[in-house]
């Protein structure tokens, strides 16, 4: 009995084995370059970068534990966010499944490229403590975020979540918030909904803030739970800003209010312009665009895996793009020949 | 790429024996049928993978790990819908031509549809034609959307809340048997029990559903129950037969009227 028993549990093994190798990796994201990808096997194996054309392994992108962590991540999945040059890697640990305060935390490391003599490629992290954890007391340090007389047992729970890369790969713009957890209360003793900007330069391998950022941080809207998109998106970074280019960052809101307001322009002129037999065509192709542009906008907030404020603005600064295409449309249709 | 339902079991296995050892019984009966544990949609000839737009350079593809496709196509197998999946899940569901890899229209039923959603359930019925689905994004009492989406040429032309035009119905009746104004007066709990297709002049869907005002039976509280059944017409954009039926009302304190 034993031994059939045994017999069981070692086909059990191998079957499970097998039906895990069947999965095989998924490709999390391929380097602009295209020199190499970083694959992950789910559910707890650790990102691998692998070679583009022959699919060698070339390094474990591994993110340090926290002090406060369980260590149990094995239903969080990374996600690694490659720079425009490909030298630089973040990768942040999600686990939307955990119990708090393990939900809030966002584990995260940036990865550097360097080339040995012999022209092998490796892959060294830039802190050398949990990225999140350096990104949150700079910010700490900076802001005076922290509440100074948290309860003995408090514990601090960080998270960076990735926002953007500059165009030169110069800033890494993450998200950054760090609550406080009392294990024995089983509650936060310090509120972990707030987040502030702050970006990492890779050239002087510092956290920093510019003046877009620290405009950002220090807004009273930065803390509001409010749902009126007009005020909280006063306090939203969304782009990161190249060594040289740096300045404020244009209102979505406003952007799309204004370009909003020329389009109804255009299309009521155009609709009592138009040829009564016409105008249900041009209802149904504006019905179909309008549905087709918040599609887009939708698509390209989730391309940059944004959530809450930043992906409201990010929604809106795609719906501004596409509408004012849609307002040159309209007007060059109410200025032409074939409306008449 | 994205698969059909496949959970983590194998996660789950190995920290509980009993499931494990329940699994992997199950493993050793179904490995003669199921080849590939994600692919169980290949055997009733259904699509089974939807590739959304590329990702942005250098970050990862939002539609390859955060979003499943539901198990329910359009009869010709070009439409389907995607949900998020726990990592992405305030995201929006979508609408997609699985034929052409393209993501139609962002479902808007409120609250989206997730992978695992507490009292969340989702249900899509399609038109014979493959020009139209209700799709039912239910709640705790409920529906969250009953959402009428009408396609041409491969595109999402129209989208209609049906809940709407169902709950305009329920709330006269209510607020008769309540001496209540109609605006005061709303189900508590609505539930579908059927959606149905009818092909003939023109393309129509018939709803059944039970409404009622008191799902958790409150004593102190009056109960209003009732059967509708409607019929909306797509070309006519309305609802154009409705008939309550078994209706019955519970005075709060008093026998059945």
């Amino acid at each position: 009995m034993r031994l059939l028993l045994a017999l069981l549990i070692i086909s059990l093994e191998c079957l499970s084995h097998a039906a895990e190798e069947k999965e095989g990796p998924i490709r999390l994201a391929t380097a602009p370059s295209g020199e190499y990808a970083v694959d992950w096997t789910a559910p707890d194996g650790p990102p691998r970068v692998v070679s583009k054309p022959d699919g060698a392994v070339i390094a474990e992108l591994k993110i340090p534990e926290s002090e406060q962590s369980s260590g149990d991540h094995s239903m969080a999945t990374p996600l690694p966010f490659i720079s425009p040059d490909s030298n630089w890697v973040f990768v942040m640990n999600v686990d939307n499944d955990a119990p708090p305060p393990e939900s809030f935390s966002r584990p995260s490391a940036l990865f550097r490229r360097t080339r040995s003599s012999d022209g092998t490629i490796h892959f060294e992290a830039a802190t050398p403590d949990r990225f999140d954890k350096a990104a949150w007391e700079f910010l700490d340090k900076e802001l005076k975020l922290g509440r100074p007389d948290l309860p003995p047992d408090a514990k601090r729970v960080y998270s960076a979540s990735f926002i953007d890369w500059s165009r030169d790969s110069a800033r890494l713009l993450l998200s950054v918030g760090g609550g406080a957890w009392s294990p024995s209360k089983s509650e936060w003793v310090e509120a972990a909904a707030y987040t502030w900007y702050c970006y990492f330069n890779t050239r002087s391998g510092k956290f920093e803030l510019t003046d877009r950022l620290r405009t950002a941080d220090t807004r009273p809207e930065r803390k509001s739970n409010t749902s009126d998109d007009a005020f909280a998106l006063l306090a939203v970074v969304t782009n990161a800003e190249s060594i040289g280019e740096e300045g404020p960052q244009s209102s979505p809101k406003e952007r799309f209010d204004v370009v909003d307001k020329r389009l109804n322009d255009v299309y009521d002129k155009l609709i009592a312009k138009i040829e009564p037999a016409k105008r249900e065509s041009i209802r149904n192709e504006q019905r179909a665009w309008l549905i087709s542009r918040d599609t887009e906008a939708e698509i390209a907030a989730l391309q940059m895996w944004s959530s809450g404020r930043e992906a409201t603005a990010r929604i809106l600064e795609s719906k501004a793009i596409s509408t004012e295409a849609r307002v040159a449309e309209l007007e060059k249709l109410l200025s032409g020949s074939q409306v008449k | 790429m994205i698969r059909n339902r496949c959970p983590h079991y194998f996660t789950f296995a190995k920290k509980h024996f009993a499931v494990w050892v329940t699994l992997g019984l199950c493993l050793l009966i179904g490995e003669g049928i199921l080849d590939e544990p994600c692919r169980l949609a290949a055997a009733t000839d259904e699509p089974e993978e939807f590739h959304g737009p590329p990702p942005h350079p250098g970050y990862p593809d939002p539609f390859e790990i955060g979003y499943i496709l539901f198990d329910t196509f359009s009869p010709n197998k070009q439409f389907g819908i995607i949900y998020p999946n726990r990592l992405l899940e305030e995201s929006p569901d979508f609408i997609v031509d699985l034929k052409h890899s393209r993501i139609l229209a962002v479902l808007e039923t409120g609250e989206p549809y997730f992978e695992g959603k507490n009292h969340g359930d989702l249900a899509a019925h399609w038109a014979p034609n493959s020009s139209a689905a209700v799709i039912e994004n239910s709640g705790k009492w409920e529906p969250i959307g009953l959402l009428l989406v009408e396609l041409k040429d491969g595109k999402v032309i129209l989208q209609t809340d049906l809940l709407d035009s169902l709950n305009k119905i329920f709330s006269p009746a209510i607020a008769k048997a309540q001496h209540s104004r109609v605006e005061d007066s709303a189900v508590g709990e609505l539930d579908i029990t059927r959606v149905k297709w009818k092909t003939g002049k023109s393309l129509q869907v018939e709803i059944k559903c039970e409404g009622s005002t008191n799902p958790k039976g409150f004593e102190e509280e009056s109960s209003w129950y009732g059967e509708l059944t409607a019929v909306w017409d797509v070309a006519q954009r309305k609802l154009v037969r409705h008939q309550l039926a078994r209706v019955s009302f519970h005075a709060a304190g008093r026998k059945e009227q």
